[in-house]
């Protein structure tokens, strides 16, 4: 069993510190993450803005500034990231692991044509003709329901939605296993936000690709992935099954972020988010925590197994939970098969 | 959920569309020329209307020019008359600009030359400077900052700071009379003065190229490293290219808007003449001419040179337009957005 369940993974991420030297002080952005993503597996990371959900996508593909400072272990397919020459990394880029930065409007080069810049991709990675090149990418925007015609304009003239498809297909152009999309529906429509996560998810269950749903949409989070982690000022603090961190939450900020939609009411999460330079002390998020405990403030909670594969890093929780799994609650460094078989090896 | 083809999909509209856009580049060269031309209009009124806030009476310069130092009162007034001084001054500006349409600057006072005719002549000399002066420049300033933008190492990139710097500060002039001494008064390589033949060229066109590089070199150091932090730089990075695809491809291009601009800039400056330089090679181009007419107080010469010059520079900053439209779409289609 512990052979199957290693063959079908495809990222892990061990421990992975990332901080930021700025002026002000140390930023650290992601604090001890530790998930993992299989094969075929559609994994959400939800979060609002400033907790370090993007840092986290982008330091997977180590597409951080210089002064960002990585430590840890990401291992794509048994190789670790973080040890890769810049040569072997640029092999992995959008060929291995695509990405879909956040802002499509941003991200696309203004003096080039779309087009070209879908073609240039085929040209440099596969070697194709410039004629070729154009008429794959013709093809590729024709899939995501773009009119070819229009691969000779500029991204400025296309709507927002528009160049989120585009980018959508820049990100799937080589057909890469992992598929890392932060906020992919940040500013749309809901109409056109539901249609282009269809458009994704097909495309990717298509490849039998995986994928990182980097959002602060629980809705889209709910609708689309199969496990959901649940990040707050840089740590993981819930990470399950979508299905039961959704119905059964067992942290406060996660039962927080859930009551705010809509149709449960639109409670908004009371206080602001914190700095990441200094930190709460405890549990970093007890001073906006309706559940506070006197312990909350002095000591900082470990994710532990509450049910089956469902982890939470909550006191309170902790407390009130019979079956939390306190034996081990931390994932050494390097993952042995006989973790996997207690289920403890998102910790 | 199956979606239709794009293809499939009756768009009347986009045909149409593409039209309108074609039409916008010719619709954006046109409205840059109306501009021109109502800047040309403007010099006409400045540059005929100067001569006349300058001291002195053009009447009294011609009689004093065809008859000698003695004059009387009654010589300088037929000159008005024959000259047509005496009208009023509007009227003799329409009859200037009457000239103009017709390609006629003139004569000059002392030479009786014909003005266009001398400022053609002297054209092509000073074409062959600017071009080869920006050439140069900008053969010594790109690489310069492109590799100061890229270079880890922090005591290349000051070197060239430093380097750039004394080029912004020392002046034309001097580092024209510092080529002399080493190059020709020294060395025997170049001659200080002429023109004619390339090795006449090398000194005066160094001389400009070195001077207008130091600038160009840190606008574009500093336009390179200011898009290299743009996300579709990291855009481009996550698709898996290499630094040299990267740079060359998606950064330069957008670099060297800045770029495009002063150096347009520079070519109008130039081709109305390097004064200085043009003076201290003595090269016979427009600069030379220009302050040889003013040295000679030939009006009429001063006055056609003036307004050849800011035609030329219009003409120049209206290429400048273009080509940067050419360069970015954005501003291509701003019309028709």
């Amino acid at each position: 069993m512990s052979i199957s369940f290693l063959s079908t993974q495809l990222l892990s991420v061990e421990n992975l510190n990332v901080s930021f030297k700025t002026s002000k002080g140390l930023v650290k952005a992601n604090e001890n993450i530790s998930f993992e993503i299989k094969e075929g597996e559609i994994f959400g990371l939800i979060g609002e803005t400033g907790c370090g959900k993007t840092t986290l996508g982008k330091a997977l593909l180590r597409l951080l500034s210089n002064n960002a400072r990585i430590e840890g272990r990401i291992v794509y397919r048994g190789k670790n990231i973080l040890s890769l020459s810049e040569k072997e990394m640029r092999s992995l880029r959008g060929k291995e692991i695509g990405i879909m930065l956040q802002d499509s409007s941003i991200c696309f080069n203004p003096v080039l044509s779309v087009g070209s810049q879908i073609a240039e991709i085929y040209r440099y990675h596969e070697g194709m003709k410039k004629k070729d090149a154009e008429k794959k990418a013709s093809e590729m925007l024709e899939l995501v329901g773009i009119d070819s015609s229009r691969k000779s304009e500029y991204p400025h003239q296309f709507s927002g939605g528009m160049l989120q498809r585009v980018m959508m297909v820049v990100a799937l152009a080589l057909k890469p296993r992992l598929l890392i999309a932060d906020e992919p529906t940040k500013g749309l429509d809901p109409d056109i936000k539901l249609q282009i996560l269809e458009i994704i998810a097909k495309l990717v269950k298509k490849e039998n690709s995986s994928m990182l749903l980097i959002t602060h949409d629980l809705d889209v989070s709910t609708k689309l992935t199969d496990r959901t982690a649940v990040m707050y000022a840089g740590e993981i603090v819930e990470i399950g099954k979508t299905a039961t961190v959704i119905s059964d939450p067992k942290h406060p900020y996660t039962f927080a972020l859930l009551h705010s939609l809509p149709e449960k009411g639109l409670m908004n999460v009371s206080g602001q988010s914190p700095s990441l330079i200094f930190p709460p002390s405890g549990c970093r998020y007890h001073p906006r925590c309706s559940n506070q405990l006197v312990d909350c403030s002095k000591i900082h909670p470990t994710l532990l197994e509450h049910v089956d594969d469902h982890f939470a890093r909550c006191l309170f929780s902790e407390k009130n939970s019979k079956n939390v799994k306190r034996e081990p609650h931390l994932i050494p460094d390097t993952p042995s098969p006989g973790c996997a078989e207690v289920g403890i090896r998102h910790c | 959920m199956e979606y239709p083809k794009a293809s499939e999909v009756k768009r009347p509209i986009s045909e149409n569309d593409r039209n309108i856009r074609r039409i916008s580049m010719w619709k954006y060269i046109a409205n840059r020329l109306a501009m021109v031309l109502i800047v040309i209009a403007g010099v006409t009124l400045v540059s005929f209307f100067a001569m006349y806030l300058a001291p002195g009476d053009p009447a009294e310069l011609i009689a004093l020019e065809r008859y000698g130092q003695d004059l009387d009162k009654s010589q300088i007034e037929s000159v008005r008359e024959a000259e047509g001084l005496d009208a009023p001054v509007y009227f003799q500006y329409f009859i200037w600009l009457d000239h103009l349409l017709h390609l006629d600057l003139g004569r000059s006072i002392i030479t009786s030359d014909d003005v266009l005719e001398e400022i053609l002549l002297k054209l092509p000399a000073t074409i062959e400077l600017t071009v080869a002066g920006l050439l140069i420049s900008l053969l010594i300033a790109l690489p310069i900052g492109v590799l100061s933008a890229f270079q880890k190492n922090i005591l290349l990139d000051n070197c060239c700071a430093f380097f750039s710097l004394i080029g912004i500060s020392i002046p034309n002039f001097w580092l024209g009379i510092l080529l002399i001494w080493l190059f020709s008064l020294t060395l025997h390589i170049f001659p200080s003065y002429g023109y004619g033949s390339l090795s006449h060229l090398t000194l005066p066109a160094l001389t400009l190229g070195i001077s207008m590089s130091s600038i160009t070199a840190r606008l574009t150091r500093a336009s390179l490293m200011e898009v290299m932090e743009k996300e579709y730089i990291l855009a481009a990075r996550a698709r898996g290219f290499d630094e040299y695809t990267v740079v060359l491809r998606h950064a330069l291009k957008n670099a060297l808007l800045p770029v495009v601009t002063f150096a347009g800039m520079q070519l109008g400056y130039l081709l109305g003449g390097a004064v200085i330089v043009e003076t201290i090679f003595s090269w016979p181009g427009i600069g030379k001419l220009l302050v040889d007419s003013i040295f000679a107080r030939d009006f009429s010469m001063v006055q056609g040179c003036v307004l050849f010059i800011a035609v030329l520079f219009s003409l120049s900053s209206l290429a400048v337009d273009i080509l940067y439209a050419v360069l970015d779409p954005r501003i291509r289609y701003d019309m028709y957005d």
